[in-house]
Formats: C-alpha cells, sequence, structure tokens
C-alpha cells in the first residue's frame, strides 16, 4: 500500500480522496519543481507522523495541553494571539477546534476540520483539490499526496460574519512536512475574515510547511484572509493559494511574514472569473540575515471590469534576500478591467539583496495595467532632515518602516497591527 | 542669551579649502540677522555648519547656543538644544505622513500631545489640513513646501531658527505667508537668521534687523536696511569687495 492510500485509509476518507491523494504521489516525481522558488529536496521530509497526544477542544490557547502551552510560552506567542484563537489550533498533523465554532454556525459559517467535511459532504467533491496544480508542480503534488489537518470552512448565502475565523498552525515535530490543506467557500453575498498564524518551536533539526488553500469566493461576497508567519529559522514554507472569484466578489489577501523562516516561497493565484470581481493581494515581509524569501503572485483577469491590485513590500537586514514576482494578466475577455502592481524593497543595511520582477500582459486593448517599484536604502538626505527635527537615527528609522507598512495594516485587526508595528520597531532598530 | 558663533571655518568633508572663514555673529532671542549673499557665496554651507550636518567638518571656530557649547554635538542634539533649519530644498520622504512627521518630531523634542497643536498651524500657514494625511512634500509644490517648513518653524517653537532661502520661487501670496510666519517667530522670541537672495521679503517684515553681506564665505560687510537698499539698486558686486 502506497504511503497515500495509508493516510486516506487511515483517515477513513471517501475513496475519491483517496484517489486524488494517489494520483498526486505518482506525480511527485514527475511534476517540475515550481519556478522562482529556493529548491527544497521533498524527500528529505517526514510525509506523515503518528499523533504523539490527543489535544482537546479548546476556548483558547490556556486550554491546550500543557506541553504544548509550555512550549508556546516558549515560543513568546503574542498575548493578542493567545486570547484569540476562534477557530482551530493544528499541531503537527492533529488538529483541534474551540468552542467558537457554535459562535460561527450561528452567524451562518460552518468551520470544521478537513476530515470531518470530507466525510461529511459529498459535494465536496466538487470543489476541494480542484485548484490544485499538482501535473505542473512538484510542491502541489506533495501536497495533495500527503497533506494533512487544515479547515473546511462554508460561509452561507449572505451570512455576515463578523468574528474573525483564526487557525492556527503549529510544527513541533523534527523534519515534518505539515501540510494542512484549507477549502473555504464564501456563498453569494456572505462576508468574512480568516485569519492564518503559523509557528514552530526552536528544537528541531528542520521541518517543512507545506500548507494550501484552496478558496471560492461566489458572487458579490467578501472575503478577507489574513496569513501571519512567523517561523523560526530553520521552517522552510511553500504555501499554495488558489483562488476563484465569480462576478462582483471581492478578495482581500494580506500576508504578514514576521519571521520567514529559513526560506518562504509563496504561490498565490487568483483567477477572476466573474465580472466585476475585484482582487487585492498585499504582502509585507521582515526578513534578516541569511533567511529568504520569494514571492510568486498571479491574478488573471478573465472577466469584464475585473480589477486587480498587488502590492508587496519587504524590510530587509543584513545577508538576507527578498526576490518578488508579480504578474497580472488580462485575457480577451477583460475589457475595461483594471490592474495595478506596486513593489517596493527597503534595505537597511548594506548586504541585503532584494530584486522585483513586475509582469504585466494583456490580449485586450480596452485594458489598464501599470506597475512602480522601487528598492534601495533610505536616503542620506532624508536621514539628515529628520535630524534637524530632533530624531535620532533610530528614530528616523523607525518612523519610516512604519509608515512603510501602514497602508497595509489598516486592513488588519487592530490587536495584530499593535503587534505587528511592534516587531516593525524591532527590526527597524536591528533587535530581533 | 545667544546665539554665538566665533570665528567659524569649516569646509566640506575631505575638501581641501574652507567654503566658510572666520564666520563670527550673536543673535539675542527675538533678534532678526539677515544673510545675503551672491549665489555660490557660502549661504546654504552656513545653515549646515550651523545645524551639523556630517557633510561639512570645522576647522576651527566655536557655536553655542544660551552659553552652551553645541560645537560637538550631532544634529539631532543641536535641534534638541533649541537650533532650527528651515531647509531651502527640503526632500520628499515617501511612506511618512506628514502628520506623522510632525507628531513624531514634536513628541522627540518633549512636547506630550501634539496632535491638538498641529491642524492650526497648519493651517496658519496657508496648507490645507488635508495635506497631513499626504505624503511628506510628495506632491506639494514650491510654495508649499517652504510653508510646510514655517509651520515647523512655529511648530517647533525653536530658540533660534536658521531659514534657507524661505522666500525663493514662491509666489506673493506664499511670500506674505511666509512673512507672517517668520514675523510670528520673531514675536514669540525666537531669534532668525533670514538667508536671502532678495530683499523683497524684508519689505514684509520689521524695519529693525541687521544684516551681513556673504561672499566667498567671509562677511564682507555689515549694516541695517540701509545696506539692504544699497544692494537692491546696485547689486552685490559694490558691496564689500569680493571677500577673497
Amino acid at each position: 500500500m502506497s504511503l497515500a492510500e495509508q493516510i486516506a485509509r487511515e483517515n477513513n476518507e471517501p475513496e475519491w480522496v483517496m484517489d486524488i491523494r494517489k494520483q498526486a504521489e505518482s506525480l511527485i516525481d514527475r511534476a517540475p519543481y515550481p519556478k522562482n522558488t529556493f529548491y527544497v529536496n521533498v524527500h528529505n521530509y517526514l510525509p506523515h507522523s503518528k499523533p504523539k497526544f490527543e489535544i482537546p477542544k479548546i476556548d483558547n490557547l490556556e486550554d491546550l495541553p500543557k506541553d504544548i502551552k509550555k512550549m508556546l510560552l516558549k515560543l513568546g506567542i503574542p498575548e493578542f494571539e493567545w486570547k484569540r484563537v476562534l477557530g482551530m489550533v493544528q499541531v503537527d498533523e492533529q488538529t483541534t477546534s474551540s468552542n467558537y465554532l457554535d459562535v460561527f454556525r450561528k452567524q451562518g459559517a460552518d468551520v470544521m476540520k478537513m476530515s470531518e467535511a470530507l466525510a461529511k459532504y459529498d459535494w465536496l467533491e466538487n470543489y476541494a483539490f480542484r485548484l490544485m496544480p499538482v501535473e505542473r508542480n512538484q510542491i502541489a503534488a506533495f501536497h495533495t499526496a500527503y497533506w494533512n489537518g487544515g479547515a473546511f470552512v462554508h460561509i452561507h448565502e449572505g451570512a455576515k460574519v463578523t468574528a474573525p475565523i483564526h487557525t492556527y498552525f503549529l510544527i513541533t515535530e523534527d523534519r515534518l512536512a505539515q501540510a494542512d490543506h484549507t477549502v473555504l467557500i464564501a456563498e453569494p453575498g456572505s462576508e468574512a475574515t480568516f485569519i492564518e498564524g503559523c509557528t514552530a518551536p526552536p528544537l528541531l533539526q528542520f521541518a517543512g510547511h507545506f500548507g494550501a488553500t484552496e478558496v471560492y469566493i461566489k458572487k458579490g461576497a467578501k472575503i478577507t484572509e489574513v496569513v501571519l508567519q512567523n517561523w523560526p529559522g530553520y521552517v522552510h514554507t511553500r504555501p499554495i493559494t488558489r483562488m476563484i472569484l465569480e462576478e462582483g466578489a471581492e478578495v482581500h489577501l494580506l500576508t504578514v511574514l514576521l519571521g520567514t523562516g529559513a526560506s518562504t516561497g509563496r504561490d498565490e493565484e487568483i483567477v477572476i472569473t466573474g465580472k466585476g470581481g475585484k482582487a487585492v493581494v498585499e504582502s509585507v515581509g521582515f526578513v534578516k540575515d541569511g533567511e529568504r524569501i520569494t514571492d510568486n503572485i498571479r491574478i488573471l483577469m478573465n472577466a469584464p471590469n475585473s480589477s486587480a491590485l498587488i502590492n508587496t513590500k519587504s524590510v530587509a537586514r543584513e545577508k538576507a534576500t527578498s526576490i518578488s514576482y508579480t504578474d497580472i494578466r488580462a485575457s480577451k475577455n477583460a475589457s475595461g478591467s483594471r490592474g495595478h502592481i506596486e513593489c517596493a524593497g527597503l534595505l537597511l543595511t548594506p548586504g541585503g539583496v532584494h530584486e522585483t520582477w513586475p509582469t504585466l500582459s494583456s490580449e485586450t486593448n480596452a485594458v489598464h495595467l501599470d506597475h512602480e517599484a522601487f528598492v534601495g536604502r533610505i536616503s542620506e538626505e532624508i536621514l539628515f532632515y529628520l535630524k534637524t527635527r530632533g530624531l535620532s537615527e533610530e528614530q528616523a528609522v523607525s518612523m519610516i518602516v512604519q509608515g512603510y507598512i501602514q497602508p497595509i495594516l489598516k486592513h488588519v485587526p487592530i490587536e495584530y497591527a499593535l503587534e505587528i508595528r511592534k516587531i516593525a520597531d524591532m527590526v527597524a532598530k536591528g533587535e530581533s | 542669551m545667544a546665539f554665538n558663533v566665533e570665528d567659524l571655518n569649516s569646509r566640506v568633508v575631505d575638501g581641501q579649502k574652507d567654503i566658510l572663514s572666520d564666520i563670527s555673529f550673536s543673535l539675542s532671542p527675538g533678534e532678526l540677522l539677515v544673510v545675503m549673499g551672491p549665489n555660490g557665496s557660502g549661504k546654504t554651507s552656513l545653515a549646515m555648519t550651523l545645524i551639523g550636518s556630517e557633510r561639512y567638518e570645522l576647522t576651527s571656530g566655536k557655536i553655542s547656543v544660551d552659553n552652551k557649547d553645541i560645537t560637538q554635538l550631532p544634529t539631532e542634539e543641536r535641534a534638541k538644544t533649541g537650533i532650527f533649519l528651515a531647509f531651502q530644498a527640503p526632500p520628499e520622504i515617501r511612506s511618512v505622513r506628514f502628520q506623522n512627521l510632525l507628531t513624531d518630531a514634536l513628541k522627540a523634542n518633549g512636547v506630550e500631545d501634539p496632535n491638538r497643536l498641529i491642524t492650526p498651524v497648519f493651517e496658519r500657514v496657508g496648507l490645507p489640513k488635508e495635506f497631513l494625511k499626504r505624503e511628506v512634500y510628495v506632491g506639494f509644490s514650491g510654495g508649499e513646501r517652504k510653508r510646510g517648513e514655517m509651520a515647523q518653524l512655529l511648530l517647533m517653537n525653536p530658540k533660534y531658527a536658521v531659514l534657507d532661502e524661505p522666500d525663493t520661487g514662491v509666489d506673493v501670496d506664499s511670500m506674505k505667508l511666509i512673512a507672517s510666519a517668520i514675523h510670528e517667530a520673531l514675536e514669540k522670541g525666537v531669534g532668525v537668521i533670514l538667508i536671502t537672495h532678495y530683499a523683497r521679503i524684508l519689505n514684509l517684515l520689521p524695519q529693525k534687523y541687521s544684516v551681513k553681506i556673504l561672499k566667498n564665505g567671509r562677511f564682507v560687510a555689515s549694516g541695517g536696511p540701509d545696506l539692504v537698499k544699497k544692494i537692491e539698486s546696485e547689486g552685490f558686486q559694490t558691496v564689500g569687495g569680493n571677500g577673497e
């Protein structure tokens, strides 16, 4: 029995899920490694682990078993996260859910473990794994073959979910490839905010996070997704996000990389299939010595009057590398659409590398696409000007870094924004 | 109580030749000292040397504020001692909003609740308060930039201010607003060094000031409003030789 089949059987998954796993497994060594991302050898990772402990249903991280709690405390998980895990926690491959799920249910959203959802809803066959590019991308094939855990979020027609749906991922096992699979379906006219936090303790040799999220936003629905990553220096992450937007649907996808791990290679693709669909992808990454980020962000506009905005920012210290590949395409169906790419890289010290590679393409002349980019350090002239106002160099740099991330933070819940500001300040001062 | 400069000589770092030579003056609170000179005479170098730009080094001399020696202090410490510089061409600072610049600067100078002060002063110099939400000087006209500097002069409330050509390239309306801001600062007791090419702005200020003419980095003549009238009619050529 292949490993993919074994996992499917252990989880009592429906046949169709097992088939998808097996097919993906057969592609792992045939699918090409994704372009424009630092290499990781997926065969070095444990694709599957036996649960070490049971984790109970919780209200917040306080309720976790002692061992895990101790570890989280050591990690310095910010207080706001302790209090606000309003959804699910995944430790390695195990998922627990909080009593908050009832609150979401009352507001019109079902939030459950992915495995539970697959057992419960046959119709998920029309959604789950449909957007995974298994034939074209080795990471996607590996993920789809051996995924474990993750959440299913279903927001019912017209529901306005006010409490942010929060999931949290934690890796505790050495060499584990955590590959959570999340599916989010926003039915017509619904609205919700989805928050994903990630980290791992400082005890491992190395680990991988190969999670994937598939998002379907139907007619007129509005989704905000916030991803907060705070990985320690030995974790390699290759998250995959795929989204489909129908007519008038809107998404705001916001990623904040506080700790990028050894390397981060985000791979995000949004396809606008209905007229007037609107996608905004923003990210800010703080990169330190030796860390490497590649962003691959694509928005495909395949309907009239679509709108696409990509805005990536990075703040780098010492020998950090940050490369951003951004791509907005307008098909021949996209007349009246607009697209804008903005990339900025601030290098606070010498020795770092920042590259931006924006691509714009259109198959019709009835669109407007543009981009602007900036890479560099803070000019001596500006620092001097700020010093004449009584600010020290440290205060001046901090003010500029704070200003730099401000437009992105206005879409983040306030407690998060405050915490991110604190970390930004530490990066500006070289304390992190 | 005075801003004292004694026998100041300075040069551009790694430069061969002094750019400023034997500069001395004393400025009391509420006093206006006008420094005039042709292009390239060292006016901006004087402003930069006084505020402690790292691009200039002193070869000799002493700068003190109210008996405190600030000759060796870095720029930000000079600013906190109460020296303000209005830039001739202030830089655009992308990503920082004007409001945040002013708030942080006032806080760094010990003002506890700066926000309530900012809007009235901004409007006082003829800048709409919406500009506070804009990035610093991005998309500002020449006159608006100069008035932005004047707003900071009034907000920072320094002991002494060096204004580097606040009147260059501005229209009549801006000129009036700028002169009025300088007037207000003087009345509040700020000692002002006004660096300018032209007599125009002086006609809008109280006719009680001293003038020094800078040529080739040296003060070559001193006087009052009469000296300005002479320069206005005859140019800088006939006044005080060439400073060599």
